[in-house]
């Protein structure tokens, strides 16, 4: 019987997550499976893998997917470069104050997405925008643009924003990372005459190697599910140009109240986020690299 | 540490003891939470607190400056009435029409309930609205409502026939805003015509100096302001012909659509505007970027406390196109359940509340427009900022505008599908012409779907 004991521990554990976890995911999945809008309940008709079959002739579908590709893809590289820096920055200088400056540089990660939204909206407007006077007087620009309403520049608009936002929720984890590296393996790899690049690269990147690849995968996780900041700054638009997967399930669920169809496109947008972290976690031999550490 | 600080192993006792703990204190928050949902249905069943009182449900599912004007007015019944209580259930409005649903699927309808009119056809189809009829007979107040408001009502099948499903609650309806400033310099006055109205804005817009003259609505909602001038141009709100197929993309219509893609392409309105929604708009005319806007009455208040009053804003009824004059308006309703066990005093309180004198002063409160003929000779209405409002409403020329509600895309297409197809024409990348083709070609196939379900006995718009 004290086979059974573990299992008694955790099994509140496990009930706790089939209930608020599998059982809404389960709900969900059937919920695409049925025609269901909001505005017609009564009338909810089981329709097999039609919702899905819609969804692969859908352009919108297909342009949100790519945009989320792009908003994903561009915001993770600078995030992650620019991030590494700060937290090396933080990580070599020694100067006085260091801690209330690094409690500076991580501010934004404090404020609420609909205020960083609601801030660049302003700073990138077309016709008061901070940024388009700043570049007309420093005659980069001739006229005015209207950053957030045209295609070309939109969704990069949000990119830019989510950018300046989360770099230092990188610094954050990697400066982490970067404190917990022992410094008797530097001392040791300059006895053996390593210079400061080869040390970077033999030494801290191997180190820290492990909390990049986390922070990668859940900031990429995250920031496709994230909706907010492209819906107060743009509304996904012009004409779709800015929509990603994510805004498209919100907007399909709660403007369209097409239940139904998104969840079908919810069913696809976790799908996507499992497919690239199996993909992502292979590349980067995560398990292997613990397994020989 | 000490050996004694080590963690012991549990027993399987304790174990047991832990586990059980837990999966009780789960099982007593479910039960918490499952009672909290259904709790507050007792109440509904009727007689509570005092015996001799009978209580009557209100729902509401308003803004909250909305909520608050009710509450007065609740208590003046209740003091007028004191066999009757009303228990005031406030529903935010992001949630309202599940929490409705909810509670007439699950047999707790409340007696009283306030509903857009978009929900009258939908919550009527289910039967959970009652009749009104046998009690309108007697009220004295039915006539008196304006011509505008008689033939909304029997769009939205709040009215029809001797049947009565719903009282109107109050109605909302655009004017035409002006920065009167703005028309001093050049001498001009407001437009009478959708003609004249572009001829103003060419001569008040200069980009060099941040001035344009139409706050133009790119994003969510624009549909609405072409729309109208869509329907000015066919002279028409028909939105099928016999056959069920959607006409809106006829060449009348497209002319309309191609009157507001112009002012656009040509610079009458600020280039960003193309992303603009209901904020960006209203700010774009407070901040004194842009001339000209139409919109609701609750909007002047937001003018005024922004530093425009009476001498630097005009307010007039909209520009009439080639064929006529379109106001867009709508309003809600308040309706009776007809699950409802206490109909009679429902209906009292119904009857008072949505009779002229409690309408004005609600209205008057919340910026909205009283469905009566009655409220032009009221000072708050009938003059000032808010004359045109209420000429939209009672001039019984005026051709009202209508949208088929019944259809379940209608979300899809207003919120998602209109936006994307408005904003491809404004960006050049379709013309007006394809955007009404893709339109119509949606809503063929929605309405198709709805009369090979329902029949084709569909709502039809007012005459």
């Amino acid at each position: 019987m004290k086979k059974a004991d573990p299992y008694l521990l955790l099994a509140p554990a496990y009930l706790l997550i089939a209930g608020f976890l599998f059982y809404p995911m389960a709900t969900v999945f059937l919920l695409s499976l049925r025609e269901y809008q909001l505005m017609d309940p009564l009338n909810t008709p089981f329709v097999g893998l039609d919702q899905y079959a819609i969804m692969l002739g859908d352009e919108y579908f297909w342009r949100s997917l790519w945009n989320s590709v792009v908003w994903v893809v561009v915001s993770l590289c600078f995030q992650f470069l620019l991030g590494f820096c700060l937290a090396l920055l933080l990580n070599s200088a020694r100067f006085r104050g260091r801690g209330i400056f690094q409690a500076i540089v991580f501010a934004p990660w404090a404020v609420s997405g609909f205020l960083i939204a609601i801030i660049w909206a302003w700073l990138l407007n077309g016709e008061f925008g901070l940024v388009n006077d700043l570049l007309i007087r420093a005659g980069l620009l001739e006229q005015k643009v209207g950053f957030l309403s045209r295609e070309e520049t939109a969704l990069l608009s949000c990119v830019l924003a989510n950018i300046w936002f989360g770099v230092t929720f990188f610094a954050v984890m990697l400066y982490a990372a970067l404190q917990a590296i022992p410094p008797s393996l530097y001392e040791a790899a300059d006895m053996d005459g390593a210079t400061a690049w080869q040390s970077f690269w033999r030494v801290t990147a191997p180190m820290v190697k492990p909390a990049i690849v986390i922070t990668i995968l859940l900031r990429a996780i995250w920031i496709f599910n994230w909706a907010d900041l492209i819906w107060v700054m743009t509304g996904g638009g012009p004409a779709g140009a800015s929509r990603t997967l994510a805004l498209y399930v919100f907007q399909k669920a709660f403007l369209g109240l097409d239940f139904g169809y998104s969840a079908a496109l919810g069913v696809a947008l976790t799908v996507v986020s499992l497919a690239f972290t199996a993909v992502f976690l292979r590349v980067t031999r995560f398990y292997g690299d613990e397994a020989a550490i | 540490m000490t050996a004694s600080a080590k963690p012991r192993k549990l027993t399987r006792r304790e174990a047991l003891k832990i586990g059980g703990g837990a999966l009780l204190g789960g099982s007593a928050l479910l039960g918490a939470a499952v009672t909290g949902c259904g709790g507050g249905g007792d109440d509904g069943a009727g007689q509570t607190g005092q015996a001799d009182r009978t209580t009557v449900r209100f729902m509401t599912a308003q803004t909250l400056e909305k909520h608050r004007s009710l509450e007065p007015l609740i208590a003046e019944f209740m003091e007028i009435h004191p066999g009757i209580r009303i228990e005031h259930i406030k529903v935010p409005w992001d949630q309202a029409h599940s929490k409705y649903l909810t509670a007439i699927l699950g047999g707790a309808p409340p007696d009283v309930m306030t509903i857009p009119s978009w929900w009258v056809t939908e919550f009527r189809a289910m039967g959970a609205l009652e009749d009104l009829g046998p009690w309108v007979r007697d009220w004295p107040h039915l006539q008196g409502y304006s011509e505008q408001v008689k033939r909304l009502t029997r769009a939205t099948m709040a009215f029809d026939g001797d049947q009565v499903f719903g009282l109107p609650t109050e109605v909302a309806v655009r004017s035409m805003f002006y920065r009167t400033e703005w028309l001093d310099e050049h001498g001009l006055a407001p437009a009478e015509t959708r003609e004249e109205w572009r001829a103003l804005l060419e001569r008040i817009t200069d980009p060099s100096r941040q001035r344009y003259g139409y706050a133009l609505r790119g994003a969510r909602g624009g549909f609405w302001s072409w729309w109208a001038i869509a329907q000015e141009f066919a002279g028409s709100n028909a939105w099928f012909d016999e056959d069920h197929r959607c006409i809106i993309n006829s060449p009348d219509h497209v002319a309309g659509l191609s009157y507001w893609n112009d002012l656009y392409q040509d610079g009458l309105a600020p280039p960003d505007s193309l992303n603009w929604g209901f904020n960006e708009l209203v700010q774009g005319f407070w901040s004194g970027l842009c001339g000209t806007m139409e919109q609701d009455p609750e909007v002047v208040r937001t003018c005024l406390e922004h530093g425009l009053d009476e001498d630097r804003l005009a307010i007039t009824v909209m520009p009439a196109g080639p064929r006529a004059r379109v106001a867009l308006s709508d309003g809600g309703y308040t309706s009776m359940s007809s699950a409802s066990p206490n109909k009679d005093e429902a209906w009292t309180f119904l009857g008072w509340l949505m009779a002229p004198e409690q309408r004005l002063r609600y209205c008057r409160d919340v910026n909205m427009i009283p469905p009566f003929a009655s409220a032009m000779e009221d000072p708050a209405f009938g003059q000032g900022l808010y004359r045109s409002f209420v000429e939209m409403v009672t001039d019984p020329a005026i051709l009202q505008n209508w949208y088929p509600n019944y259809l379940p895309e209608m979300g899809e297409f207003l919120e998602v599908r209109v936006t994307e197809e408005q904003q491809k024409m404004l960006l050049k990348r379709q013309s007006p012409r394809e955007t009404l083709d893709r339109l119509a070609d949606f809503m063929t196939r929605a309405q198709k779907k709805y009369v090979d379900r329902y029949g084709p006995d569909t709502p039809r718009p007012p005459a």
